[in-house]
């Protein structure tokens, strides 16, 4: 419980403000969104004008709507790991006790967590539609028409991944440990999610029995993972507006922010079980 | 030295002759053979599922339990007994259909749980083809109308039988005649006036519509669901070994997609069926649409309704989703749009590829026009409308198809993307921006930072 006439979401927003502005007046937000660009420019952006040149001709979705992911699912995890750390490295520094003697109380500090990942989440945002657009404009790649819709997905994606680092980081008392499982859960979403992906795109003809094996335990396993892994609900998301179904689409981001709340509550369950002392 | 050469001889012509009784021996060995398959005798479904464009063939063995077939359309279905045998190499089962095959006695119910959905009875049916079996288009006809086209078939290859052998008998007369002419002119030195030569018979064409021999069937036809079938004989009972679980599956969108030939590959085209697609173009100015009636339909259901006697197809796919093309749409107008305005309209047309004369590899696409002396007896390769653009990079179109009315074909619309890949430096330089932000950001915040006083 905060302190009398001080409100939680006052605590919350302080937490948050304080925390938003250091990480906007470092360098390290700025460079990270960098790297990720270039990684995606290279990798994504620059190898769909390749085949477009090599082949003369050729049909495709968007190919700017699977690099704009990638930047938001790289970004989700840098906030995620953040929050990962946060908690973890507070209670290991012995910082939290001292915070938790003014009038901070669980709720309020947890929610300071997620609003500030979530705030840097927007600043950012708004420097890949503005990246993004001058190079869909530039290459004339064209911005999928959903990019609005696309946008609220992927932000719903960074709660998703912002609490689950929260939840990891109220579990961990050390950080190294907060920051392995962390990294080793968004690395098993991502590779299953590839793999998923890579299996799927074998002609029929080409299936070994073990490849059909494979495929099929990856498929399955995906199946129970698309309930798991924040991806699932951005890929059921993204896949309603493919067909252009409403319904689906406000289903898959209000279970993406279910997941996100689900995944606060227990992390505000783990904190309270864990405390503040290291 | 002599002797030493000898021995290197005989030895030679030992491993020669040893070698040459090892391939001999290994030639009639029961090993290197081709492996003899186990047959085993089962009552299997026969299925001739309609895939949107055509009638496919497969079967579905008794290790099979469940078939699948597109809803709301017509698929061909029979229970029969036939020798099956798994063929390793192509990863499937196989019926020896031409050994043994009988059809089994009896109906076909269907059920959805415990009601029974219909009850089938075994009905004539044939496939026509109004424009030949290369002619793309394919028909089902059913009850008399199958025996009425196979008869119409049948008339017709009689009357061109009864025209060709008239053309023969006029061909011999008319040749008869020029012997005649030719000794005439031979004899009196007089060439023949042209206008008494008699002009030569016609050869007839054959007809193009083709019937198949009408068999009998069930012939299934359903909503999307899921549904027991089984054979049942004269008492009402179950015929062993033929109830299947059937799910009947909808397509998840329907809409028009296309063939795209481009000019300077025409042997390799791409499809785009999601309406969503966009086409990415960077040199071919050039290219040929053909227009489908398209479906997406899940990969899983889809490939086990074709292939249902290959256990490997469709698995680990029951997430996934394509688009099928199917039956060709009727002629209709393609516009190209600049800006929203109309810029160009195209019909489609035959088209004839043409090799480039000499001996190095090279093609044209030319109009068709069976009315030229080049083209006789030819047919068109392809016939699709014809889209040439001005690809100045970074244009825009959009392609649509418009009816007869003038209505925009829902879902024929796709946009056209003249790419611009060169220079490439700016995909690198965009992501600069937000380091640029980030240093002024620091660089403000540093400046704004109160100075320490200067020690004393």
């Amino acid at each position: 419980m905060s302190a009398p006439g001080v409100s939680r979401w006052h605590v919350a927003r302080t937490i948050a403000g304080r925390d938003l502005r250091s990480q906007l007046f470092g360098l390290s937000l700025y460079l990270a969104v960098a790297l990720v660009l270039w990684g995606v420019s290279h990798f994504a952006l620059r190898n769909a004008l390749w085949q477009v040149e090599q082949n003369g001709l050729m049909v495709l979705g968007s190919p700017v709507a699977y690099p704009f992911f990638l930047a938001m699912w790289l970004s989700a995890i840098y906030f995620g790991l953040m929050a990962a750390v946060a908690i973890a490295r507070e209670r290991d520094n012995g910082t939290l006790e001292v915070l938790f003697y003014g009038p901070v109380d669980s709720l309020s500090y947890l929610a300071g967590k997620f609003l500030q990942p979530m705030a840097s989440a927007l600043v950012v945002t708004a420097l890949y539609l503005v990246t993004f657009g001058a190079a869909a404009w530039f290459t004339n790649l064209g911005f999928p028409r959903e990019t609005p819709q696309l946008v609220v997905l992927a932000l719903a994606l960074t709660a998703c991944v912002v609490a689950l680092g929260l939840l990891i980081s109220a579990l961990s008392r050390r950080v190294f440990l907060a920051v392995l499982v962390f990294l080793g859960l968004m690395l098993l979403f991502t590779l299953f999610s590839v793999a998923h992906a890579v299996l799927l795109a074998i002609p029929g003809q080409r299936l070994t029995d073990l490849l059909a094996f494979a495929r099929t335990v990856v498929d399955n396993v995906q199946q129970v993972l698309t309930w798991v892994s924040p991806i699932g609900y951005y890929s059921r998301g993204s896949a309603a507006l493919q067909v252009g179904d409403a319904g689906q689409y406000l289903a898959a981001l209000g279970s993406s922010l279910l997941y996100a709340a689900v995944m606060l509550s227990l992390a505000a369950w783990a904190f309270a079980r864990k405390g503040v002392r290291r | 030295m002599m002797a030493r050469r000898g021995a290197t001889a005989r030895a030679l012509a030992l491993a020669v002759t040893a070698a040459l009784v090892l391939v001999a021996g290994v030639g009639v060995s029961p090993g290197v053979r081709a492996a003899e398959p186990v047959k085993e005798r089962q009552v299997v479904y026969g299925i001739t599922p309609w895939t949107g464009k055509e009638y496919g063939g497969t079967f579905a063995p008794a290790q099979v339990e469940t078939l699948y077939l597109t809803a709301s359309e017509r698929h061909i279905v029979d229970v029969l007994e036939t020798d099956v045998y798994y063929w390793p190499i192509t990863q499937e089962y196989m019926a020896d259909w031409m050994g043994y095959r009988d059809p089994v006695a009896g109906r076909l119910e269907v059920r959805q749980g415990e009601r029974v959905v219909a009850t089938l009875e075994r009905t004539p049916y044939t496939f026509v083809y109004p424009e030949g079996y290369f002619g793309g288009q394919v028909e089902l006809a059913v009850g008399d109308e199958a025996q009425e086209a196979y008869d119409t078939y049948r008339r017709l290859i009689d009357q061109y039988y009864d025209q060709v052998q008239a053309y023969r008998e006029a061909q011999d007369a008319w040749q008869q005649r020029m012997t005649e002419i030719l000794e005439e002119v031979r004899r009196t030195g007089q060439p023949a006036d042209p206008e008494s030569l008699p002009e030569p018979p016609q050869q007839p064409q054959p007809p193009a519509m083709l019937a198949m021999q009408p068999a009998r069937a069930f012939l299934v036809e359903l909503p999307a669901g899921e549904y027991t079938v089984r054979l049942v004989d004269e008492a009402g009972q179950e015929v062993a070994g033929t109830r299947k679980r059937l799910v009947v599956f909808a397509p998840r969108r329907q809409g028009v997609g296309y063939q795209i030939i481009p000019e300077s590959k025409w042997t390799m085209p791409v499809e785009s069926g999601d309406p969503g697609d966009t086409l990415y173009v960077s040199d071919e100015a050039t290219f040929y649409l053909k227009a489908f009636d398209a479906r997406e339909v899940n990969r899983y259901a889809y490939s086990r309704m074709v292939e249902s006697a290959r256990p490997l197809a469709g698995s680990g796919q029951r997430s996934a989703w394509q688009w099928v093309l199917g039956q060709e749409l009727p002629a209709m107008t393609l516009q190209v749009l600049e800006d929203g305005q109309v810029v160009a309209s195209a019909q489609p047309k035959p088209y004839y590829v043409q090799q480039t004369p000499g001996y190095a590899l090279g093609y044209n696409i030319v109009d068709f026009d069976p009315s030229k002396p080049e083209f006789a007896g030819r047919r068109p390769s392809f016939v699709a409308y014809k889209v040439a653009l001005q690809l100045d990079p970074g244009a825009t179109y959009e392609l649509r198809l418009v009816d007869e009315e003038g209505q925009v074909v829902a879902s024929s619309v796709r946009q056209v993307r003249a790419v611009r890949g060169d220079p490439v430096w700016p995909l690198y330089a965009w992501p600069a921006v937000p380091l640029v932000a980030g240093l002024v950001v620091a660089g403000w915040r540093r400046r704004l930072r109160p100075r320490r006083p200067p020690e004393v």
